[in-house]
């Protein structure tokens, strides 16, 4: 019961850090120092030191959307095994439950943004809706694949039955899931090509325009909470590119460990080397993600 | 039976009070609607010792109807549907006593109240008939009654709206009659306890039955393209009439077609598969639809085709199963719908209630006249949303528990039963495509209408609504949250139900049900442990954000400090990626004049979006029958002496036919 804990806490303390990579990664491609490693950390220390300032259109529901979003990332993670390590909390359609509940941290964040009148956040909410309608589907249809060649739809007896020999018989179907998922976390972690969180102009953003009237305390829940989002995400694709099942605590975890630092790393190098797409081809990029996994599916 | 007795003459008690003083909005309007709701306490108690203790009722009265006899009978399954039926009619009576009071209606009191009271009265009617033709004479009651209701509301479409809600319950009510008579004559009898003697029969007349009631019973529920009322009646008709009728009303057609599916013994294998398109098509078409909407009404009513979509398609998934023999998906499609038909009416009876306060405080339903209504309105702001996030199916809401019941079928259904993989992938893929739209769809209903500023002076001037009607909100709610936290002990009843489908009872299910409501269990406790962590983030900001400042400021603008209401996104803006991407589909509709000049003067923009089905399939089929008519409309001349002529002739001709 103890190990199980060690994996929400593990993500808890290191979740920020992938940020930190992946700026760290981006600037080495461009030839820079870049900031700290530890920056996020830094910031959110800032951030949760300051007050805060609302918009005089806005309501309950601008401040609810942070907190709830961190309390929803930290009951996400109490569903995530960690290669042999069984989940804290694992039932039979655990992995649906996650995607829900991804879903209304999502909603939350569109009504807050919705919240105060602007135009420019009635754009990124509107955005933020319309593409992930489109992820949604491929996220649970590659759950679906999954749930098939693991018999099972809970994330830990399905994490504990795919290993290594699983990759030697069916790696088509896992490297199309993997495909698809990895889409999903760009879109859904608001990185290029579906968005860019390091752009300037308000009218090219989707994530960060949302919260573009969030300050202080609340902008630390924010960031947090889309940190911690990344590692449940990236916790899934590891969880199958790396079939380290080794059962030995400190083994699981130094895998997942070291693939979240490969996937941050990986996500830094997209962001090098290609730029954002237009927001016209985002729908056909999404809907080619969901092709992914149903090829997938369909060839086990 | 006791009960429904009591309950009722409580709802008879209820109907005299407003008859008496129908204008008085003091005393008589107090106690009718005290009544109403002890009426739907007490039925509701019926309906929970049915399903739990199966104590079946029966009553049979002497009737002079030929062909006919009154029997009523409350079994699981009419217990069940029971249950919203009253519950959902006393809240929306309680509603109703203030919104009829309100100076935007104008209708008839006494009208309006003897049909709604006759409306409540015959659903009670219809789920408990124990017979074909009794069925069928109460099933027109509804209609009737809910008639009256749909045009004595206000709008300008409503007459239009009127007739054709009146032509599509009719038009499906005479394949209900086709189809009950078929019956009686194989059977011999219109009793529905002689129904079960039709498992025997062939798979071509019992297909037959099945497809009469699919179309009978789905222009009821509302089963793609047989919707084209739905989206008419719902915003013609009062609000709290809307809640009952797209609530509880149309669920009626999905209890005939489970009755009727339920008596027909192991279904044929392609009834699963049908079922499994309609609801998937109907549920991703329709979304999309309400997605477009501007009229919140308009887009409840959509709404509604979605979600009884999702029903059917938890129910063909459940039929696939009992034919292939997997017992587990068929307890978890089944118990899925069920659950959905009862959180469906929980959920939509308060969005629906939600605009009716919106309605009378603002004069207007247009989405995009709303805006900023949370802080003026907020007790219906707090349980609209709370309504639009269990529709949604998120958690911690009842939405979600359902949904999640089918979610389980599906994916048990991929992943351990080879048989039912392909229906498995179409529902996973369809209910997520539809979990996303509808996110989205009710993203804008909700930040359209209630969050950001008032967009016209309809939305300035709101205030918050009566005592009635807040706390007629607030205990639908509240009835949210707790058919979500306390989800397994409600489990008993829908499993009540399944046992009771003949090709399932011989099969043990307790273990099945237990694990089901076990997971539902650990479900249903993550949802409060989510509310337990949010309260503690909250905790948390409190702690983290005391003695520091709190600042009050403009909304960012880019450094632009004069922002207007118009500068807003409006629901049409915010729809604008998803509507466009659907545009094969939708089919909508531009105008727009100036603002493309170098100097531009007052531009304008428009957009309408009309129903697919209507516009090419019924307007093209009536206006076919129609022309027909009229070629042959010399036959009706208008002279006397030639009618008696012709009915001399017809005479004259079945007397020759009667001959041979």
């Amino acid at each position: 019961m103890i190990t199980n804990l060690f994996h929400p806490l593990l993500a808890l303390i290191f979740a920020p850090l992938m940020r930190g990579i992946i700026n760290k990664t981006k600037a080495f491609f461009a030839g820079r120092l870049g900031p700290p490693l530890l920056q996020p950390y830094y910031d959110l220390k800032k951030l949760l030191k300051k007050g805060c300032v609302y918009s005089k259109t806005t309501g309950f529901v601008f401040v609810l959307a942070p907190v709830a979003g961190v309390a929803l990332c930290v009951l996400c993670l109490l569903f995530l095994p960690c290669g042999n390590l069984p989940a804290l909390i694992s039932f039979q359609g655990d992995l649906i439950f996650i995607v829900y509940l991804l879903g209304i941290m999502r909603f939350l964040t569109v009504l807050a943004a919705m919240d105060t009148g602007s135009a420019f956040e009635g754009m990124g909410a509107s955005r933020e809706v319309a593409f992930s309608a489109l992820a949604e589907p491929t996220m649970l249809f590659g759950l679906a694949a999954l749930a098939r060649k693991a018999e099972s739809f809970s994330l830990t007896p399905m994490m504990h039955r795919i290993t290594a020999e699983v990759w030697l018989t069916d790696a088509p179907t896992l490297a199309m899931v993997i495909a698809g998922l990895l889409l999903v976390f760009l879109a859904e972690n608001s990185r290029i090509p579906v968005d860019d969180p390091a752009t300037h102009l308000e009218l090219t953003m989707i994530h960060e325009v949302m919260i573009l009237d969030h300050s202080g305390v609340d902008l630390g829940f924010i960031e947090y909470a889309s940190a911690l989002k990344m590692w449940i995400l990236g916790s899934l694709i590891i969880g199958l590119a790396v079939p380290i099942r080794s059962g030995i605590i400190w083994a699981d975890i130094f895998s997942v460990l070291v693939g979240l630092i490969a996937l941050a790393i990986l996500v830094g190098v997209i962001e090098s080397i290609m730029a954002r797409f237009r927001m016209r081809l985002v729908p056909q990029l999404l809907i080619g993600a969901c092709i992914f996994s149903i090829i997938g599916f369909l060839v086990q | 039976m006791t009960f429904l007795l009591v309950a009722t003459v409580l709802i008879f008690l209820a109907w005299l009070l407003r008859l008496l003083k129908p204008e008085d909005a003091g005393i008589f309007s107090v106690g009718s609607m005290v009544l109403s709701f002890s009426a739907g306490l007490v039925g509701a108690v019926q309906c929970v010792l049915t399903l739990t203790g199966s104590c079946e009722a029966f009553f049979r009265m002497p009737w002079e109807m030929p062909f006919a006899t009154f029997v009523l009978r409350i079994d699981s399954l009419s217990a069940f549907f029971l249950l919203p039926i009253f519950g959902i009619g006393a809240i929306a009576a309680v509603f109703g006593s203030e919104y009829m009071h309100s100076p935007h209606e104008k209708s008839n009191l006494s009208v309006s109240w003897s049909a709604y009271y006759l409306l409540w009265l015959s659903m009670i009617l219809v789920v408990l008939a124990a017979d074909g033709l009794l069925f069928m004479l109460a099933w027109e009651m509804t209609v009737v009654s809910s008639f009256f209701l749909v045009i004595s509301g206000d709008g300008n479409r409503k007459m239009h709206a009127g007739w054709v809600y009146l032509l599509a319950s009719h038009l499906g009510a005479g394949f209900l009659l086709v189809m009950f008579i078929l019956l009686g004559r194989e059977t011999g009898s219109f009793e529905f306890a002689s129904l079960s003697k039709a498992a025997d029969f062939s798979n071509d007349f019992r297909s037959l039955i099945f497809l009469l009631a699919v179309i009978g019973f789905g222009t009821k529920a509302g089963f793609m393209p047989l919707h084209v009322w739905l989206p008419e009646a719902h915003p013609a008709a009062p609000s709290h009439v809307s809640a009952l009728m797209s609530g509880v009303m149309i669920k009626t057609g999905i209890y005939g077609l489970i009755r009727i599916i339920f008596s027909l013994g192991m279904p044929v294998w392609w009834w699963g598969w049908f079922l499994l398109l309609i609801g998937l098509l109907s549920g991703i078409i329709a979304i999309v639809f309400a997605l477009a909407q501007h009229n919140l009404k308009r887009l409840l009513a959509y709404s509604s085709v979605e979600n009884v979509g999702i029903m059917t398609a938890g129910l063909g998934i459940g039929l696939l199963a009992v034919n292939s023999g997997n017992h587990l998906v068929a307890l978890l499609g089944f118990s899925g719908c069920l659950m959905h038909v009862l959180n469906h009416a929980v959920f939509k009876s308060l969005l629906f209630l939600g605009a009716g306060s919106v309605l009378v405080q603002t004069e207007t339903i247009e989405i995009d006249n709303l805006g900023g209504l949370f802080k003026k309105m907020p007790w219906t702001a707090v349980s609209f949303m709370i309504g639009c996030v269990s529709i949604c199916a998120f958690p911690p809401f009842n939405g979600f528990i359902s949904e999640f019941m089918i979610f389980m079928a599906a994916f048990n259904a991929v992943s351990i039963a080879d048989s039912l993989v392909a229906p498995g992938i179409l529902v996973i893929l369809g209910l997520s495509l539809i979990g996303g739209l509808a996110a989205a769809c009710f993203a804008k209903a909700f930040s359209i209408v209630f969050l950001g500023n008032p967009r016209s002076y309809h939305a300035v001037d709101a205030k918050e609504s009566g005592k009635a009607m807040r706390y007629s909100l607030a205990f639908l709610a509240i009835s949210c949250l707790i058919l979500s936290v306390f989800a397994p002990v409600f489990l008993s009843m829908p499993f009540a139900v399944v046992r009771s489908y003949a090709p399932l009872t011989s099969i043990d299910l307790s273990g099945f049900a237990a694990e089901t409501a076990r997971v539902v269990g650990i479900v249903s406790l993550c949802s409060l442990a989510l509310l337990i962590l949010t309260a503690i983030s909250v905790l948390f900001r409190q702690f983290r954000l005391r003695n520091r400042e709190i600042g009050s400021e403009a909304t960012w603008g880019c450094g632009y400090d004069q922002p207007s209401v118009s500068m807003q996104y409006t629901g049409a803006s915010f729809a604008q990626p998803l509507t466009e991407l659907f545009d094969g589909v939708l089919g909508i509709k531009h105008e727009s004049s100036g603002g493309d000049q170098y100097f531009p003067a007052k531009a304008s923009y428009e957009s309408h979006i009309n129903d697919l089905f209507e516009k090419m399939l019924f307007i093209p089929a009536f206006r076919f029958i129609s022309d027909s008519l009229h070629k042959i409309v010399w036959i009706q001349s208008g002279v006397v002496q030639l009618s008696i002529l012709m009915i001399a002739l017809t005479l004259f001709l079945l007397m020759i036919v009667g001959l041979f």
